[in-house]
């Protein structure tokens, strides 16, 4: 044996695919003449060649009664499994919700597009008061583990503060300070979650409710793509079950 | 009448159009079952699949029905078996422990040593076929016991080429080793395979 073949690859993966001719020309043709000068390879393959033969020899079963289907047996109501009857209710119901959000979502964005150029501008100073008002338990649904909104979270305050050390300067009602709209929002409704929301707070100058709009329509469009995974894994499994 | 013809009737709901491929396929699809899941479940399971098959009748695309049939026999089998994991107690058969007995399977006319020694064969790879993990078992049986081609396995695993050729060969390997282990049962082919 020589020095190259004593080291060369064993091609023990592809002896199953070389018993079946499925490799390619090339390949089956460098399998062959390994096995030419490799003994091991040739025992491996000689046994696998040979229970592949034992099983093919394995007798097949007769039916041992017919399995045509009754009428009772295909009409559809007959056997329905319980687990998928409950997941079409499920479907059903998860494609009803997310209809009716995406329609109040679409509602929401017509009513914020028709605020103009004041979106950039939106007043805030009573929007944590909204937002407790009209998102009670809606985020809490889509966060899972944030505090009750309309308390401050125990704490919330001091870590924003600690985010926040820079007071702004008097009378810089033309900057808004992200800052401390933040601390405003942490210290009254938001608990720790005040990265989103300084994002939109921009600014404590203008009118009422524009970011209540902003914060809902975010709102909608996470509970609506939550439905939407949630609609295509229960469609998948359904699938699934049925084959 | 070919089986796209029944298809397209049966999938317009006629249930005898329908029985006429199940007459077509049932013995395919028991023996699937039967090296899946033992003699135990293996009518259930059988059954399990022509009625899931039914229903998903409308889903069907295509001319390749009989891989897509087995794909359901398949699941149907692996729902038996995880069922039995949940509830061993009850029904992990002997097949899956290792005391499988021999298939009632029809045998042809041989003398009675060559019967006798066939049939002890026929016991140990049975049993090591149970041994296999279900994934290799069924790359092992379409390929080797069906006769399916590496495509037909991988429409019916729903995997590539490659993980069919894979589990081909490893399940070849593991059911050698564990022929191998019940050497002194087998024809001398075997023996000497275990000697080597």
């Amino acid at each position: 044996m020589s020095f190259t073949r004593l080291f060369a690859r064993h091609p023990t993966s592809d002896l199953s695919a070389f018993i079946d001719g499925v490799l390619p020309d090339e390949q089956h043709a460098q399998v062959a003449r390994h096995l030419t000068s490799c003994d091991a390879c040739a025992l491996e393959l000689d046994s696998l060649r040979l229970v592949s033969d034992a099983l093919r020899d394995l007798p097949e079963a007769s039916a041992p009664r017919s399995f045509t289907l009754s009428p009772n047996m295909a009409a559809a109501g007959e056997r329905p499994a319980p687990a998928s009857a409950a997941g079409a209710r499920s479907l059903h119901t998860l494609r009803l919700a997310g209809a009716a959000i995406a329609v109040v979502l679409a509602i929401v964005l017509v009513i914020d597009a028709g605020s103009g150029g004041d979106t950039a501008t939106d007043e805030v100073t009573d929007a944590s008061v909204e937002f407790d008002m009209s998102l009670a338990g809606g985020e809490s649904a889509a966060d899972g583990e944030g505090p009750a909104y309309g308390a401050p979270a125990p704490g919330a305050l001091d870590s924003a503060e600690e985010l926040a050390p820079v007071a702004p300067a008097p009378g810089a009602t033309t900057t808004p300070d992200l800052s401390q709209n933040f601390n405003d929002y942490s210290g009254r409704s938001w608990g720790g979650d005040g990265e989103s929301e300084a994002t939109i707070s921009p600014s404590a100058d203008d009118e009422d409710g524009i970011d209540t709009l902003r914060v809902l329509e975010i709102t909608l469009a996470i509970a609506l793509t939550g439905i939407i995974v949630a609609a295509i894994a229960l469609t998948m499994n359904r699938a699934r079950r049925t084959e | 009448m070919d089986d796209s013809g029944l298809l397209r009737q049966a999938a317009d709901g006629d249930l005898d159009a329908f029985n006429a491929i199940v007459e077509r396929y049932q013995v395919r699809v028991y023996n699937l079952c039967l090296r899946m899941v033992g003699p135990a479940g293996a009518e259930d399971a059988t059954q399990e699949t022509f009625i899931r098959a039914w229903r998903a009748l409308d889903r069907f695309r295509g001319d390749a029905f009989a891989p897509w049939l087995l794909r359901i026999a398949a699941n149907a089998c692996h729902d038996e078996l995880r069922r039995r994991r949940a509830r061993p107690a009850m029904s992990l058969g002997h097949a899956e422990e290792g005391d499988n007995p021999a298939l009632d399977v029809p045998s042809s006319a041989r003398s009675p040593d060559e019967e006798a020694q066939s049939s002890e064969l026929r016991s140990a790879i049975e049993a090591a076929l149970f041994a296999l993990p279900e994934e290799q078992r069924l790359a092992v049986i379409l390929c080797d016991i069906q006769g399916m081609d590496y495509a037909e396995i991988a429409l019916v695993m729903s995997c590539s080429l490659g993980t069919v050729k894979s589990r081909t060969n490893r399940g070849r390997r593991r059911l050698r080793d564990l022929i191998q282990n019940a050497g002194e049962l087998l024809p001398d082919r075997f023996r000497s395979m275990s000697d080597r």
